[in-house]
Parts: structure tokens; C-alpha cells; sequence
């Protein structure tokens, strides 16, 4: 036998190894333990491989991916317990896997003895999600800062590129990217520091404009675009730390004081109005209805020297919009949270302008340092608000943005371990208002959660990628 | 003189090793501590984006430094290396010897530069690989080519007269060296990362040693002030040395109120550590480490502060970082250990047991509302009730001083510290016999005979004197001292 035969050899029992079935001696009913969670998920048919950890102790590990009563169509061995599913195949699976079930058939060999648990099985949808997510990832700290910068990850694999990042403009302070309508062709986004301002991207350029309003004490903070895409409610407020002395929570972040104020993007002017602007109350996190005509946002009686900061509950309200008079008219609670000694924050529409997602906290408004926080769902057509159980966890759910076509929302949870924000994605019926088992944003290596110790802020969801990051970066630092 | 090069080299390798071993150990301590390599691909990927390659190599050798001796060695060896290989270059492309030496100066010039603990060390590696790489490169040139030397010179003076010059430019180099570092020396960063370095291993009396010398120089700095306080109590002086030292910063000097200082974010957490007040110590831990970086000292300090603070799954976050360092694993191997145990030796989180409605808000700003609080909560609590009495003395708040006192005599030393007892008398001073007498504390003859002396001096304006026999008496400090004014302050 010569070396070529040698080598042949040896590569032919290397590929055997790899892929040949083996055959279990025992058979479990229960599934097994695996990281990150992607059980009883449903999946959208264009998202990147889901890689996890299979939790259990074992000499070797074998995972077979299929579709729902077909033979399977993935089979990976290892020693290891990662599972890294390759992406060409996986998108194979997907395209056939539409709108049925798969299953990640889970063997382990422990002692030279194949054991066979029960498959663990998701959905994948036949909605398709929006391709890329926008984020800002930083440290979950307090008031100093150092490096951050948005982000964009495609969903489809596993590539995230900066879009700003702060590194690039003296580390100043960069937050609050906002689209119109999930397209990047309209959007915004703060920067605070001596280059600060609020750069809006529209008809292909970035300004930076100043949507303060004039005389007003507070700068414009929290934004929402009209579905026209010619105005920017914002919040203007004023907001301060507040450390607890002792217990797992750490900070409180409170207003203590807040008006809306509207933006006109051709005008370059801010105007407000008295129904949502004044010291009796606090207004903040705006929300257009789908057709414009409708202003949402979260209200609390207005802050006193001395009030308890665990005594600010803010209800959900609305006012009308007149956009042909920029006029404001017509206020009224849509939920009044406070009254069951609950508080209400970011207020998200569904593109169908059915349901109202929003999160609920026991008080205050920056419900991402709130382990008690749950995402909620209104009827706006009954009324009804529920718990949206589904999704919910024991620790913190927050910040939500919908899909541009309803059918998938994100959020923010801190499900993993209670200070960093992780971005989990549910599907989502626009018609019976159900959603589905969340599963956290896929990464190429499972364990990169373990290590990872930023904190993904604001998760946006768009249907196409960000292009123009320089130009942002380069209106921040032009004089 | 054919070996001289190598002569140089070694000495310069042992100078330098024990330059970094002893006078300059601090500049060591203070880059190990600012920077943590991690083996993981992560880490590598981010290092390289963010700070570039040679950060990523700097940062492979800056780990070593946590053995002292080991640091000293490979840092003397890539300075004395430089030297080394400028010669070699020099060497190969004259084709003759490096007659004035040149060839040190940018080993030297690098010593030099490494003298400040501010200095990265991105040069030092970054000449040292340049000149491997122009060396590398020059021996291929010269295989290939055969090139060198560029020109040949050739001396043509006599070689005792060669070496008596060389030993007369070498004998300049290091009489200009050694006046140079001597010049340029920095003694306080010396003291104050000393001090550090003692505080972090909980060394109160070597604390001492360098914060008194730094203090007996007249000299006043708030970390050095606030290292010292921390070294008084753990050696059970701080009611009495209290005024060892002109107060000039007043209650400043016991800690560091928040001020959104980078520089000051790093400190803040040694005294909430110490007290136990574990959010607070967290919260200035998590600070300085969105600041500086994710360092050993701030990711360890994080996990213990989170297993304190009953928050295993956060610790975890912490210490899997760690896990992947080289000098690091063990100490984080062990705090996994400890994960689910809520405590761990020598820490203790004083306020584990509070809950509180409506939810109390730590003052960020004053420390003496949450002194007061912990000494509440805590009624063993010897440290929150001596910093809460140095805090108010410092202050000019007599009244409040002794209503503390009163409230919590049982944590008070007996007899009284002097300082104490000295602001006691002006209180006295200042109310009735029977209001004075209510507070249930007495005032010795002595203390009234020694205020009556300081009363003279102070009326003759006899300054000198007073400072001399009363210069460490509360009396001194709030007539002349105390940047809150000579006034007892009542509100």
C-alpha cells in the first residue's frame, strides 16, 4: 500500500465517520437539555442556522435535523456538545421546511451505548422576518461611557456591521435610532456630546437638525416618525439616575419632568401643545396609529420634590392629530394602568393598527431595569389588555418593535441573567393576536452569550440594510 | 571589544530588571492591572478591531507582568533587546562597529519612556517588532543580493584610543542616563500606586508607610488622604490620627463623592467594599470598568460584589471571562466554587437582609446620610460609625456629631479618642450644663485645662506655638483649617 492509498484511506473512514447514522441501543421521552432554548420556538424560514449547546454529559453527541415525519436531512456528529448547523443546508431545510414542523433529533453515547432522546420540535413559519435587526450595543451601566455603536446583524446569517460607532467621533454618546416604518430610507438617530445633535437621514441625506423646541427647558429624547414621514413626535425629557441603596435592582431611571413636542422634517419647527405639554403631567414615549391620526404615549401625574420615585405610575393615553392644521385635540386614557397600581411604557402599534404592545412594570418608566417588566397586548378594537404569558419570563421584558409586516416582533429581555438585555424574536397572528414561544437571536459559536457582556439596546427590525453608516459619522464630526 | 555588544546587552538587561523589579515595580502593577489578555477568538477579534494588533500583542506580554519578577524580565529583555538589534542593523549596514554607541539610544529612550505608569507600552513592543522585522528583512536582502554593507567605515585610530573612547561615550551615556532618571523620577505616582497596590492586598500598615511619607512631605492629594483613612481604621487609629495631618480637603479626604469622574470611578468602591455596602461598591465597580476596560481587578470585584448581592447568574458573566485568562483562571475557578454561597470570606454585604418600601435611594453625593443609614441597619457596625464621626467633625457638624455620638455610644471607643472629646468641649461650650449633661458623656479636667492653653495661644496670636502644641486638635482644625469655615455648622 502506497502513501495515496493510505491517505485515501484515511479520508474515506474521516468521512464515514462524520456522517454515518449510528443507531440507538435506548430510546428517552424526554428531550434533552439545550442552550440557548430553541424548543417548541417557531422560526422564520429566512433566519440563520439556531446553533446551541446540547446540556448533557456524554463521550459523543449526534443531532439530525429534518422535517416532521421525513427521514432527516442534517446529520452532525461531534465530541463536543456544540451543534453547528451548516448554513448551506439549513437554507435547504428552510425552503422545503415552510409553514411545517422540524425536530432536532438529539443521540448521545455514554459508555459505547447510543441513547435516542425525544425529538425537539419547532415551527417555522411561512412568514419570512424582516432580514436585518438594528441595535446599540454598550455596557448596561450607569452614567459613564466609553465605547458603543450601533449595529446591524443579518438575520439571515450571522454577519453584524457597524453602522456608527462612537470610536469614530471622540466617543461621544450615540442613542435612539429610529425608522420610519422599518426602512433605513428614513431614519434617526441622537448623538450627545460637544458634536451632538439629532441626525435625520431622508431623500438621501443626513442633516443635523436641532428639534428642540425653542424655550422649552427639556431636549427632544424619545422618538416615534409619523407614518407620513414628514413629522417626529419626541419626548422632551428631563431625566435622572437614582441608585438603590440595597437589593438586586440596581439603578432607577426616572423623569422628572416630560412634554411632547412634534417635529416637522421639511420645517425644520417644533411646536407642542398645552394637552401635552405642562407641569401637572409627565408625557413621554410617543407612538403613531398606522394611519397618523392618532398620537399615543404614556402619561403620570407630574413630578414633585419629595414624591416617592415607586409612587410615578404612568397610564396609557392618546390624542388626535390633525396633520393638515398640525393641530393636537381630543386627549383621552386608553388604559389606566395606575389604577391597578401598574405602570405603562413603550407603546408599539401592530402595522395593522389592531393591537397595541406595550410594557408593564410595577412603576416608573424604564422598565428595562424592572425585573417584574412583562410585555402586554391591547385590543384596540375591544379594549382588551392581557399578559402576553407566551413570551413573558420572571425577569425583565422591555423594549419591542414589530416587524414591518406584523407577523414577528423583538424584544429586549433579560431572561438569561438579569443584567444583560438580549434580543428575542416571537412570532406573531395579527389575526387571533397570539404569539409564539420567543427564541433568542442565533449566533454562529452558542457560547457567545456567556462571555458577551454588552447589552443589546433598542432592537429594530428593517427589511434592508443600512448603507450610509459613514455619512452619519460624518455629519457628526463636519462643524 | 568584539563582545562588547553583548557586554552592554546583559548589563543592560540587569539594569533594567532591576529597575522594573524595584524602582519602577509600581509602572509593572499598574499596566497589569490595566489590561487582561484573554485566549479566546472573541477577544482576539474584538482586541484587533478596536485597538489593532500591536495592542493585542502588548496587551499578550503586559499579562506576565502579574509575576513581578517574570514581567521585570521579559519587559528588561525586549528594552535591552532593541538595543541588540539597532546594533545588528546599524552593524550590517555600515560593516563596521557602532563606534558612539548609538545603538543605545533608542533602548534607552524607551527606559525612559516606560518610566511613567501613563505611558503605553503599544512603543515599546511596537519598535521592538519594527526592528526584528527590519533585521529579518535585512538578512534576506542580504542573502538575496548581497548588498551590504552600504558603505565600509574604517577607523583609523589606534584601538586603545577606539576603546578609551568608547568607554568615555559609554560612561557619558550613563551619567546622562542616571541624572536623567533621577530628574525625572516620579515619586508620588510611585507612593500613590504602592499605596494602591497595598490597599487592593489589604496591607494597612504598608499602606501607612507610603501614605505618611507622602503627607510628611507636605504635600496633600485626595487618594493619598483617602488610602490613609482606609489604613487608619483597619489599624484601629483612625479616631485617634484623624488629625495627624492637616485636613485641608476636608470631608473629601475620607472619600470620593460622585462626580462623573473617570479617573476617580476606580477608587470609589475600596471604601463601599470595606463598609459592605454592596450596591454602592457595585455601582462604582461597574463604572470604572465601562471606563478602563474589562480588567482583572474590576471583572473579579464584579463577580464577588454579584455573589454578595445574591446574583450567581450575573458573577457567572464575570468569571467566564476571567476563565479564559492565564493568570486569572484559578481565582475565578474558585469564585464559581462559591457562586450560590451569597457570601464570601473576608466580604460581607451589610445590607443583605434590608428591604425597603418605598425604595431607598443611595446619596451618590455626601457620604454622611448613608453612613448614618448603615450604622442603623448595622448596630455592630465599628467602621460605618467611625467614618460617620470623622465625616462630621471634618464637616464643622458639632451638634450632629454628638447627637451620633449619643445615638450609637455603644460603638463609641472608651475613653473617648481626644479628637472627640475636644469637639465634645466646644459643644459643652456652646449649651447649657444641663443640656450637656443629658448627652451622658464627660469631658476631662485635662481636656478643659489644654483648651484653656490653646485659648491664650490663639488670643496672643501666637501662631507658631499654637500649631506646635494644638496643631493636631480639633480646635486647630475648625479655627484654621477646615475649608468649611472656623463656624460650628448646627443645621
Amino acid at each position: 500500500m502506497n502513501i495515496r492509498h493510505l491517505i485515501a484511506c484515511l479520508l474515506f473512514f474521516y468521512m464515514y465517520g462524520c456522517t454515518s447514522y449510528h443507531h440507538s441501543d435506548k430510546r428517552l421521552q424526554t428531550t434533552p437539555a439545550i442552550y440557548p432554548d430553541y424548543s417548541a420556538v417557531t422560526f422564520p424560514p429566512n433566519i440563520a442556522p439556531p446553533n446551541f449547546i446540547i446540556r448533557e454529559e456524554a463521550d459523543a453527541y449526534q443531532t439530525e435535523i429534518g422535517i416532521k415525519d421525513e427521514p432527516g436531512e442534517i446529520l452532525i456528529h461531534h465530541t463536543e456538545p456544540l451543534v453547528r448547523i451548516p448554513e448551506k443546508k439549513w437554507r435547504t431545510l428552510m425552503k422545503k421546511a415552510a409553514g411545517k414542523e422540524i425536530y432536532f433529533r438529539i443521540s448521545l453515547d455514554k459508555n459505547n451505548e447510543w441513547t435516542e432522546y425525544a425529538a425537539i420540535e419547532n415551527k417555522i413559519s411561512i412568514h419570512p422576518i424582516d432580514p436585518y435587526l438594528v441595535y446599540r450595543l454598550l455596557y448596561p451601566g450607569y452614567e459613564l461611557w466609553n465605547e458603543m455603536g450601533i449595529y446591524q446583524r443579518n438575520l439571515t446569517n450571522y454577519k453584524q456591521t457597524p453602522v456608527a460607532e462612537n470610536r469614530d467621533f471622540g466617543k461621544q454618546c450615540i442613542n435612539c435610532h429610529t425608522f420610519h416604518q422599518n426602512s433605513p430610507d428614513k431614519m434617526m438617530m441622537h448623538v450627545r456630546g460637544k458634536q451632538g445633535g439629532t441626525l435625520v437621514y431622508r431623500e438621501g441625506q443626513v442633516k443635523k437638525v436641532n428639534p428642540n423646541l425653542p424655550g422649552h427647558k427639556y431636549g427632544a429624547t424619545y422618538p416615534a416618525w409619523h407614518p407620513s414621514g414628514r413629522y417626529i413626535a419626541f419626548s422632551a425629557n428631563e431625566i435622572q439616575q437614582f441608585f438603590h441603596a440595597s437589593g438586586q435592582k440596581p439603578i432607577e431611571v426616572a423623569d422628572l419632568g416630560a412634554d411632547l413636542v412634534i417635529y416637522d422634517v421639511e420645517k425644520h419647527q417644533t411646536y407642542t401643545d398645552s394637552l401635552v405639554c405642562g407641569n401637572q403631567y409627565m408625557e413621554t414615549f410617543p407612538t403613531w396609529s398606522p394611519d397618523g391620526k392618532t398620537l399615543y404615549f404614556c402619561r403620570a401625574q407630574g413630578y414633585r420634590q419629595g414624591m416617592p420615585l415607586d409612587s410615578l405610575r404612568y397610564d396609557l393615553c392618546r390624542v388626535q392629530f390633525d396633520a393638515e392644521n398640525q393641530k393636537l385635540h381630543t386627549l383621552e386614557c386608553v388604559y389606566q394602568a395606575s389604577a391597578s397600581g401598574h405602570s405603562v411604557s413603550f407603546p408599539r402599534i401592530s402595522p395593522n393598527g389592531e393591537w397595541l404592545m406595550f410594557t408593564q412594570s410595577d412603576y416608573g418608566n424604564f422598565s428595562i431595569w424592572h425585573p417584574e417588566s412583562d410585555l402586554y397586548l391591547l385590543n384596540l378594537t375591544n379594549g382588551k389588555v392581557r399578559n402576553i404569558n407566551e413570551v413573558n419570563s420572571e425577569n425583565v421584558e422591555s423594549f419591542h418593535t414589530w416587524s414591518s409586516t406584523g407577523h414577528w416582533f423583538v424584544f429586549s429581555s433579560k431572561r438569561l441573567d438579569g443584567l444583560w438585555a438580549r434580543p428575542y424574536f416571537a412570532a406573531f397572528d395579527p389575526k387571533t393576536g397570539e404569539a409564539s414561544k420567543p427564541f433568542l437571536l442565533p449566533q454562529k459559536d452558542p457560547r457567545f452569550y456567556d462571555t458577551f457582556t454588552y447589552t443589546f439596546n433598542l432592537p429594530e427590525l428593517i427589511k434592508a440594510p443600512i448603507k450610509n453608516g459613514r455619512e452619519f459619522v460624518k455629519t457628526i464630526v463636519q462643524p | 571589544m568584539k563582545r562588547l555588544h553583548y557586554i552592554i546587552f546583559g548589563f543592560l538587561f540587569v539594569l533594567y530588571f532591576f529597575c522594573y523589579y524595584g524602582v519602577l515595580s509600581h509602572v509593572l502593577f499598574y499596566h497589569e492591572q490595566h489590561h487582561l489578555f484573554l485566549f479566546s477568538c472573541d477577544y482576539f477579534r474584538q482586541c484587533v478591531a478596536s485597538e489593532g494588533l500591536l495592542s493585542y500583542l502588548t496587551a499578550f506580554v503586559i499579562q506576565f507582568f502579574h509575576i513581578p519578577a517574570l514581567g521585570s524580565g521579559l519587559l528588561a529583555l525586549i528594552i535591552a533587546s532593541v538595543y541588540l538589534l539597532s546594533h545588528q542593523i546599524i552593524r550590517k549596514i555600515s560593516g563596521g562597529n557602532d563606534l558612539l554607541q548609538l545603538s543605545m539610544l533608542p533602548s534607552l529612550g524607551l527606559f525612559f519612556y516606560t518610566m511613567s505608569a501613563d505611558r503605553a507600552l503599544t512603543l515599546v513592543t511596537g519598535c521592538f517588532l519594527t526592528l526584528m522585522l527590519l533585521y529579518f528583512v535585512l538578512l534576506l536582502i542580504q542573502r538575496c543580493w548581497k548588498v551590504f554593507p552600504l558603505f565600509k567605515i574604517n577607523y583609523t585610530i589606534r584601538q586603545s584610543v577606539r576603546i578609551c573612547l568608547t568607554l568615555l561615550i559609554l560612561a557619558g551615556y550613563a551619567g546622562f542616563g542616571y541624572r536623567y532618571f533621577v530628574r525625572h523620577y516620579k515619586r508620588s505616582e510611585r507612593i500613590m500606586l504602592k499605596a494602591e497596590e497595598y490597599v487592593k492586598s489589604k496591607e494597612w500598615e504598608k499602606v501607612l508607610t507610603y501614605t505618611s511619607h507622602y503627607w510628611r512631605s507636605g504635600r496633600t492629594n485626595q487618594l493619598i488622604a483617602y488610602f490613609h483613612h482606609l489604613a487608619l481604621y483597619h489599624t484601629g487609629q483612625l479616631p485617634y490620627r484623624l488629625l495627624d495631618f492637616p485636613q485641608v480637603m476636608g470631608v473629601k479626604s475620607l472619600y470620593f463623592p460622585w462626580n462623573s469622574d473617570s479617573r476617580e470611578s476606580e477608587y470609589g468602591h475600596f471604601l463601599y467594599e470595606e463598609l459592605g455596602y454592596i450596591n454602592e461598591a457595585q455601582r462604582w465597580e461597574f463604572e470604572a470598568m465601562v471606563v478602563w476596560g474589562e480588567t482583572a481587578p474590576h471583572l473579579l470585584n464584579l463577580a464577588r460584589y454579584n455573589i454578595l448581592n445574591s446574583r450567581p447568574l450575573v458573577a457567572q458573566r464575570f468569571i467566564n471571562k476571567l476563565k479564559q485568562s492565564l493568570f486569572y483562571r484559578k481565582e475565578a475557578l474558585e469564585l464559581e466554587k462559591r457562586l450560590n454561597d451569597k457570601q464570601l470570606p473576608g466580604m460581607k454585604n451589610a445590607l443583605s437582609k434590608v428591604q425597603e418600601e418605598p425604595a431607598r435611594f443611595a446619596n451618590v453625593l455626601n457620604i454622611g446620610p448613608e453612613l448614618e443609614y448603615l450604622c442603623q441597619q448595622d448596630t455592630t457596625h465599628r467602621m460605618a460609625f467611625e467614618y460617620l464621626m470623622s465625616q462630621l467633625l471634618l464637616s464643622n457638624h458639632i451638634p450632629r456629631f454628638v447627637e451620633n455620638l449619643q445615638k450609637f455610644r455603644h460603638l463609641a471607643p472608651t475613653p473617648l479618642p481626644q479628637t472627640y472629646e475636644e469637639a465634645l468641649y466646644i459643644y459643652k461650650l456652646g449649651v447649657s450644663e444641663e443640656e450637656f449633661a443629658r448627652i451622658g458623656f464627660t469631658v476631662r479636667p485635662e481636656t478643659e485645662r489644654r483648651f484653656k492653653r490653646y485659648y491664650e495661644l490663639a488670643k496672643n496670636k501666637k501662631m507658631q506655638a499654637l500649631q506646635a502644641e494644638f496643631g493636631k486638635t480639633y480646635w486647630f482644625y475648625l479655627n484654621y483649617i477646615s475649608p468649611y469655615g472656623n463656624k460650628v455648622i448646627t443645621r
